[in-house]
């Protein structure tokens, strides 16, 4: 490499930079034709000022390290991070480019807190529909006082995992799955809970319930010890993500792809939370899934495969689905699929998956509130729009209630029908 | 306040060097070719117009805030007779210029006393070229253009000699 740079590190000049120089030509030029010297003095600043301000770069100022987490729940996501470093007086002068992105709206602008040796900031958006994205980090630029030239500082700046999903899901770790293995107990149970068997004696944590102590124990240690029991492993969990392409076109079909996963995280971090088996399967072309399995590396697995969903550019035939999913899943096993149901009816997949012997739970985003206020109708012809669609869609899933219970996810903030379909109590009752 | 933390910005933030600005621009303009006292009624709207823009926060940022200001010292000095006041003037509206620039809202107070470095090489630069002005025996104003010309290219070099180099930048030490 061996290319042409401002030292010491200015990376590049501002657009002010660039306004002052050319005003500076300008004037050079107009004293030459008016054979006057005065133009020549603001010139002369102008021409200065943009090399002259890369003298103002601290030299200290080496690298910008960030620490950043996300807070809030539901629609209101809040961005908070702290940039480390030597920075001395020259905080004032970094800036933190955070560069929102397109599912969110900006309800609160970015905000720094300066101070010699780190910032603080902060934004505030409103998630469009529930998602899982990663943020790239923001940028930490030094620029001078003057705003003429910048160079953006190194550091450790590791991208953020923003999760927004239904806080419904949470609570799935209480639900009992369909037993669906064939012999029951054949599945030894990790999942430790408050009732059930007698499982082992841990020492307690400061909120536990008194009603846990084993107060033989605590006298024998002299430590306060509760009674950890194994509640029963009721079954194990298919997450299957329906990624290929619909009517609906790319665009709409990214987003439904985005809310597929935003369930499909939630709900497989809800159970892996519960040690609960779950296995991932995505189809588009092909199947591609990871088996079952329960633990902290499973999570990591099945979560990164979640995220490296993107949506198919062909389908394929659902029955090639039904066969995959046969080589890697035993029959029996509930599956839940996450599929919008907006493409050719007769490549749906419960049919077939049901044929295939897996029980059934289908959890369909909706399209509707997606497109509504595209089509440039007014206000009444939009509730009508809106209102025959999804009709129209009801009826279409109601031929899917052969197979298992359907919910039609419209409202994306709440999957309350879809954790009592999960519970294995309300399979009529979800609507 | 706590020492560590910068000082929240106050509406009255920045007066100074706008305040430099308008008179530096408005005397600039008294002094030109133009009809008393057009030129410095010029100067003082054009600066004053720059000013209120940018305490607007829309405009805040925009880079074409500072556009009536730099038309306006353009003007001034090109209608500016050749003599040792005007360019004098001509250069500390400049100077003025770069000041409050460094002195936005955008950024913590005392954005000026920052900058005082790449501020003092402008300056210099500018009394170099003053001082070739004045100090020529058989000064005209081909011969002040011509010195001025020379300063402005020897302090650009030494600045870009001193500045540019050749080769990847150096890996940042850690911590």
């Amino acid at each position: 490499m061996n290319e042409l740079q401002l030292r010491p590190g200015v990376d590049r000049w501002t657009g002010r930079a660039y306004l002052l120089l050319g005003f500076g030509g300008l004037l050079l030029a107009a004293a030459i034709a008016f054979r006057n010297p005065v133009p020549v003095f603001p010139a002369i600043a102008f021409l200065v000022a943009p090399f002259a301000a890369a003298f103002g770069y601290p030299r200290a100022l080496h690298r910008a390290d960030l620490t950043w987490g996300e807070l809030g729940s539901g629609a209101d996501l809040e961005v908070q991070g702290t940039v480390t470093g030597r920075f001395g007086s020259a905080a004032a002068d970094l800036t933190v480019r955070l560069v929102s992105p397109p599912w969110v709206t900006v309800t609160k602008p970015i905000e720094c807190q300066r101070e010699p040796d780190r910032i603080r900031f902060s934004a505030c958006w409103r998630v469009r529909e529930p998602m899982i994205a990663t943020m790239p980090p923001p940028t930490v630029v030094w620029s001078d006082p003057m705003r003429l030239c910048e160079r953006t500082l190194p550091g450790d700046r590791p991208p953020l995992r923003i999760r927004r999903y239904p806080t419904e899901l949470h609570g799935l770790t209480r639900i009992r799955l369909h037993r669906t293995l064939p012999l029951p107990g054949e599945t030894p149970s990790m999942r430790l809970g408050t009732s059930g068997e007698f499982g082992g004696l841990r020492v307690a944590t400061p909120d536990e319930s008194i009603r846990r102590i084993n107060w033989r124990a605590t006298a024998r240690t002299g430590r306060w010890i509760v009674n950890e029991y194994e509640t029963e492993l009721t079954g194990d969990l298919l997450v299957l993500l329906d990624r290929r392409p619909t009517t609906l076109g790319r665009g709409y079909d990214e987003r439904l792809l985005r809310l597929g996963q935003a369930a499909a995280y939630g709900i497989a971090e809800s159970i892996l939370r519960g040690k609960i088996r779950i296995g991932f399967a995505s189809f588009g072309e092909e199947v591609s899934g990871i088996p079952l399995a329960s633990g902290r590396l499973h999570r990591a697995r099945i979560l990164g495969a979640i995220l490296a969903c993107q949506p198919s550019p062909r389908g394929a035939d659902p029955s090639r689905c039904a066969i995959g999913l046969r080589r890697i899943y035993r029959p029996g096993l509930t599956t839940l699929v996450i599929s919008s149901w907006a493409g050719d009816p007769t490549l749906e997949l419960s049919p077939y998956l049901h044929r295939a012997g897996y029980p059934l739970v289908t959890l369909s985003p909706s399209p509707v509130p997606l497109r509504a206020g595209t089509g440039g109708l007014s206000p009444t012809q939009e509730a009508l729009a809106a209102r025959i669609e999804t009709l129209e869609r009801r009826s279409r899933l109601a031929s899917l209630w052969l197979h298992g219970p359907v919910i039609d996810w419209a409202g994306y903030w709440s999957l309350v029908p879809l954790v009592r379909a999960l519970q294995g109590s309300g399979g009529r009752r979800a609507s | 306040m706590t020492p560590a933390t910068q000082p929240v910005r106050s509406p009255g933030a920045g007066s100074g060097t706008s305040i430099a600005l308008v008179a530096a621009v408005g005397l600039t303009g008294l002094f030109d070719n133009l009809p008393f006292p057009l030129g410095g009624v010029l100067g003082v709207i054009g600066a004053l117009v720059a000013i209120v823009l940018r305490r607007h926060p829309p405009f805040r940022d925009r880079l074409w805030v500072a556009l009536p200001v730099l038309l306006t010292i353009s003007v001034e000095s090109i209608f500016a007779p050749a003599g040792a006041g005007p360019e004098l003037l001509a250069g500390l509206s400049a100077l003025a210029l770069l000041a409050w620039w460094a002195d936005d809202g955008v950024r913590p107070v005392g954005g000026a006393a920052r900058a005082v470095v790449a501020l003092t090489i402008v300056a210099v630069g500018i009394g170099a070229a003053w001082a070739i002005v004045l100090l020529w025996p058989h000064r005209t104003s081909d011969v002040g253009a011509a010195g001025a010309l020379i300063a402005v290219g020897l302090v650009a070099l030494a600045i870009l000699l001193a500045r540019i180099r050749r080769g990847p930048t150096p890996r940042p030490s850690g911590g």
